[in-house]
């Protein structure tokens, strides 16, 4: 299926949950992913949405990267 | 006659002020305190119930919701001798009085939820769900709450995936079908004339939810989970509160109706925090202790004949109970996936597992070719802090750029009796969420989760065995 992080379209297996979102997201732009567990991630109307949330097929998803 | 007049004026005065007194009589509150999502957070069981307690002493008409997937998240929970009877245990003491059946409530088979519903002293209310009569499974389409004379009508409904059914393993469906929510919903109007208040108890996510309130505006309120939207307190979507938070119990919302001449005329909403909160329900604290001490984690599922000593050892184990369970042709596990190198000799227990494997990984399983393959495996070491994944069904070769040992230049897959691997050939490949996640190689299949953790599937496997013995097992080699 397909999620859309922040800007970017992501190819995820059927069944991911926002964390596998984050995960990819942050490996294809080569991000820390030990920062994940600090990441609030927000759905398209801007309400905040928990790591274990389900996902479906062209959800938008948003989500903001922590400095260091 | 002057004094019949002026009696007259004292009776007009002492009815303009007792009038509003009596209307005020007829305005009822109702009560709601609603949990979504709970995924099996039993350490917070005792701050819900204190939550509980308190409102219960305010309003003793109090109403317990939960929106479903209680379960699901702690194998203390999920792994019990009764597969997540800790969590149902806890609600009958919280006093819980409906909920309806998230996905994951299908996640132990149908006889399994038959079996939980039978130990609950709350109602499952489910409408689209509709078991063959010979699981014996106890649900309601809906229910009437009679509260100090309000009459609170509850309609429940679980989401469907694109398949048709609930997000769970497929086989977990088997002698259950399943009709569309709004479908279904939409034939439980009648609630509106016999009730005061009619709910809907959903786990069909936040959007979802926002669009059932178009269709249906004779709903006062969704009470919603699935999609773990933390709202503040609650929203007005075409005149109808829709409420839902976050998962694993870090808040609750407590939702206030006020009804008068069999309408709701207000509608309030406020969160809880539940995991922050000092006190504590002793009963509750007591019963997640003992569900913590639970002897069931120490059961014995094989014997190793030979101590491990390696995580390759471990590993290939791992990969080797993937692809049996899941009954595809190769598996693999990221080398980050294997929490310890060594076990001795003798028993391997439920508890041993859940220490190897204690991530609540999915198992994903995708057809592959064998190049594609190929590729994952090198992708999988790039992106899993250059450490090589461990194997089933195949081994392979790497030699790695002796300039950047970061950099592999060349992989090579062969068959366990060293033969050549068909490249172009599918296969079904199985591994975790976590590595299907991180492996962002090219792919025409990106795969599907089974809905089974990966520590699950080793469970399943382990107790098949009589004896283990991966001593001196490898399967992936280096050359230089």
């Amino acid at each position: 299926m397909r999620v859309k992080v922040n800007r970017r379209w992501l190819q995820l297996f059927e069944g991911a949950r926002v964390g596998n979102a984050l995960l990819r997201y942050f490996t294809v732009r080569k991000l820390d992913k030990q920062l994940i567990d600090k990441v609030e991630v927000h759905d398209a109307l801007g309400h905040v949405i928990d790591h274990d949330a389900p996902l479906h097929n062209e959800e938008i998803i948003r989500c903001l990267i922590p400095k260091l | 006659m002057l004094n019949s007049k002026v009696m007259k004026k004292y009776f007009y005065l002492l009815l303009a002020l007792l009038l509003p007194l009596g209307i005020q009589a007829e305005r009822k509150e109702v009560h709601i305190v609603s949990v979504n999502d709970m995924h099996a957070y039993l350490k917070a069981a005792p701050m819900l119930a204190d939550v509980v307690d308190s409102l219960r002493t305010l309003y003793p008409g109090l109403l317990v919701f939960s929106a479903g997937d209680n379960r699901t998240g702690d194998p203390l929970n999920d792994m019990y001798e009764i597969p997540a009877y800790p969590m149902v245990a806890l609600m009958n003491q919280i006093g819980f009085d409906a909920t309806t059946l998230g996905n994951h409530e299908f996640d132990s088979n149908p006889q399994g939820l038959a079996r939980l519903i039978g130990l609950s002293s709350f109602t499952y209310i489910c409408a689209n769900c509709h078991p063959d009569p010979s699981l014996r499974m106890h649900l309601v389409p809906s229910k009437v709450f009679d509260v100090g004379g309000v009459k609170v009508g509850v309609v429940g409904a679980v989401q469907l995936g694109s398949h048709g059914y609930p997000d769970s393993h497929p086989d977990n469906m088997k002698g259950l079908s399943f009709t569309p929510v709004n479908e279904t919903v939409a034939q439980y109007e009648w609630l509106r004339q016999q009730c005061d208040v009619v709910i809907l108890l959903s786990h069909n996510g936040y959007e979802n939810d926002v669009e059932t309130t178009a269709l249906f505006p004779w709903l006062d309120l969704i009470i919603g989970g699935h999609t773990h939207t933390q709202l503040e307190g609650g929203e007005m979507h075409n005149g109808i509160l829709v409420t839902q938070n976050a998962n694993g119990l870090k808040k609750v919302t407590h939702i206030t109706l006020v009804v008068d001449g069999g309408k709701v005329v207000e509608k309030r909403a406020e969160n809880i925090d539940v995991r922050c909160r000092k006190g504590r329900n002793g009963t509750a604290t007591e019963l997640v202790r003992y569900f913590c001490n639970n002897p069931a984690f120490e059961r014995v599922l094989t014997q190793v004949e030979e101590p491990f000593t390696s995580y390759e050892e471990l590993g290939c184990m791992m990969a080797d109970a993937f692809v049996a369970e899941t009954a595809s042709d190769l598996g693999f596990v990221n080398f980050g996936g294997v929490r310890y190198d060594e076990h001795p000799a003798g028993p391997f227990t439920v508890s041993d597992v859940l220490r190897l494997d204690p991530f609540n990984n999915d198992a994903v399983v995708m057809e592959l070719t064998g190049e594609e393959f190929r590729q994952m495996l090198v992708s999988c070491f790039e992106n899993d802090e250059f450490k090589l994944p461990f194997v089933s069904g195949v081994q392979y070769e790497v030699k790695r750029d002796s300039a950047d040992p970061h950099k592999l230049k060349k992989l090579t897959v062969k068959t366990l009796d060293g033969k050549k691997f068909d490249l172009k050939r599918k296969y079904w490949v199985v591994t975790n969420s976590y590595v299907a996640s991180i492996v962002d190689s090219p792919r025409q299949d990106q795969g599907q989760s089974i809905n089974r953790h990966t520590a699950d599937l080793m469970i399943g496997y382990l107790e098949k065995q009589p004896s283990i013995n991966y001593s001196g097992v490898r399967r992936v080699f280096e050359v230089k």
